[in-house]
């Protein structure tokens, strides 16, 4: 997958949740190696995002929360304080993912960094000081619909870091008082109707993001609501962004909006209520007896349910949906994946299997039983199983054998 | 309680591994709030979804799909219920992200109605309301 990619050079997303985020990490650190480089050297984020994978999306046969919380931390600190990959982000609290659900901003906020205090926690605990790992955390936030707050909730998101770093954690290190963000537009805002009007809405909300400072961006596709991104939708989202950082100079200042009396009073109004939500949320415990409690779970219930109601009731405007409505559109190019794509993985796995020595891969999975069994760092025993070729499902296999397999609390 | 106050069954499944639940759980919700009874199956291949839908008695199987896959799972689905002999007592349903170009090839494939992003809950319930085979 990575062949023809310079990877020493380049920084990579690797969009994968604690569950996965050690083997599949694993194995693109092997790539490296194999290739001559220094892992030391590489650059990428990895999401390794509990919630992502819990109430972001419905994980499939995953194992309880208290061990992917363990396993993400695992994940952090083998590479970051351990100083395997120091310059990798081990994890990116993706509040996006759970506010295109439907929680508003200041639930995005509240959760991520609930989760963000339990990864914290759960470091300190084996040992290491806030200031070894912290300033590797990234986040990922959403840019919504509502233009000023969403600015207001970035220039909130950096006050509350700040004050969580120096007043709770008492780091020292002046950079583990900065927030590292991603910002990506929001897909649940775009619609299939009318699919064009998605690029004013995306441009709009990159506008937001760029406005708040985020450090870098994702734009949607206009065919979001349709299909995967089609090539063509994929570049008009890149020149939007290319639009605002190189045609509009608005990048050229630093908090531009700062002073202004309604996004100041929004700031503050946002900042007090995300310390009550984070507080709300505390007080159910850490973020994985919130979600084995089922409680993280009704959040996300009640606010599905709520905004069918706000955009069946017109509350929420959605042009094309609820106001001036028209028909899908069927014109639209429709990007469709390769259907033999499947067949071509099933081939290149039996191939792998054939080309190991799987005597000695059994030995190594063993040792991952027993590591796993003990609750130590699984990273460097999966660092061995996947040079020899152990595939994810062998790794993930291990995990539902030791740890068991969990059934999320839906609430309907 | 007489025949005609029986309470619609509706089977809601997710065929495949694709985490997008969202739509499913709304619907459910929304179905439910209806006055609907509603078996959430999650996960589930076509196997598990006629065997659950002949357990349950449904009158309904609502199947949600965001990973482009629709075509496969439903045709899946569809020749199973056929094999069973029970196709033509269900009222088929598909929702979730489907380009409206393949609205009618779904529905010639025998689904009664598809539902892309934007679809109206109330449509839902008045169209399972107006069709379901009793």
């Amino acid at each position: 997958m990575t062949e023809d990619i310079p990877i020493d050079k380049v920084s990579v997303a690797l969009v994968v949740e604690p569950f996965t985020s050690a083997p599949v990490c694993a194995m693109y650190f092997n790539v490296a190696k194999a290739r001559g480089i220094d892992i030391k050297q590489l650059m990428g984020t990895t999401q390794n995002d509990i919630l992502t994978m819990t109430v972001g999306y419905i994980p499939y046969k995953n194992c309880p929360p208290n061990h992917l919380l363990r396993l993400a931390c695992d994940f952090i600190e083998w590479t970051v304080p351990m100083k395997n990959v120091p310059k990798w982000h081990p994890i990116n609290f993706t509040g996006y993912n759970y506010r295109e659900g439907g929680i508003d901003a200041i639930q995005e906020l509240g959760f991520v960094f609930a989760s963000a205090c339990s990864h914290i926690d759960n470091l300190i605990e084996r040992g290491w000081k806030i200031d070894d790992f912290v300033n590797r955390l990234a986040f990922h936030l959403s840019a919504h619909k509502d233009f000023f707050e969403e600015i207001a909730k970035y220039r909130a998101a950096r006050r509350i870091w700040a004050k969580l770093m120096k007043d709770r954690y008492e780091a020292k290190n002046p950079r583990s008082l900065e927030f590292r963000f991603h910002v990506q537009t929001a897909g649940s805002s775009l619609t299939a109707q009318m699919p064009m009007v998605n690029i004013v809405r995306t441009a709009i909300q990159a506008l937001e993001a760029n406005l708040g400072g985020c450090q870098s961006l994702h734009t949607n596709s206009y065919d979001e609501a349709i299909c995967l991104p089609s090539e063509q939708a994929a570049l008009v989202a890149l020149r939007t962004q290319q639009v605002i950082a190189y045609e509009t100079r608005i990048t050229n200042t630093i908090d531009p909006l700062a002073g202004s009396y309604f996004v100041e009073w929004l700031t503050d109004e946002v900042e007090e209520r995300v310390w009550k939500y984070l507080d709300k949320i505390e007080k159910v415990g850490s973020i994985d007896k919130a979600l084995s409690s089922g409680w993280l779970y009704k959040e996300m219930r009640d606010a599905f349910h709520k905004r069918r109601k706000r955009i069946e009731s017109g509350e929420e405007t959605m042009l094309g949906v609820n106001m001036y409505p028209i028909l899908y559109d069927t014109v639209t190019d429709v990007f469709r994946t390769n259907k033999e794509a499947i067949k071509i993985e099933v081939e290149r796995i039996k191939k792998l299997k054939e080309r190991r020595d799987n005597a000695k891969l059994e030995k190594i999975l063993d040792k991952l039983r027993k590591v796993c069994e003990k609750e130590e760092n699984v990273m460097p025993v999966v660092m061995e199983a996947t040079k020899e070729g152990a595939t994810l499902q062998e790794i993930c296999d291990i995990y539902r054998e030791i740890w068991g397999i969990w059934e999320p609390p839906l609430a309907i | 309680m007489s025949e005609s106050k029986k309470k619609i069954r509706v089977l809601m499944s997710k065929p495949g591994i694709d985490g997008h639940w969202r739509g499913g759980i709304v619907v459910s919700r929304a179905l439910r709030d209806a006055g609907m009874e509603l078996i959430f199956g999650g996960f589930q291949n076509a196997q598990q979804i006629v065997e659950t839908a002949i357990q349950e008695d449904v009158d309904v199987i609502g199947l949600s799909i965001h990973s482009g896959a629709h075509f496969a799972y439903t045709k899946q689905v569809i020749d199973l219920l056929k094999k069973k002999g029970i196709f033509d007592n269900i009222l088929l349903l598909v929702g979730g992200v489907i380009p409206a170009k393949d609205f009618d090839k779904l529905k010639e494939m025998g689904v009664a109605n598809v539902y892309g992003p934007g679809a109206l809950t109330s449509e839902i319930i008045n169209f399972i309301r107006e069709n379901v085979k009793k």
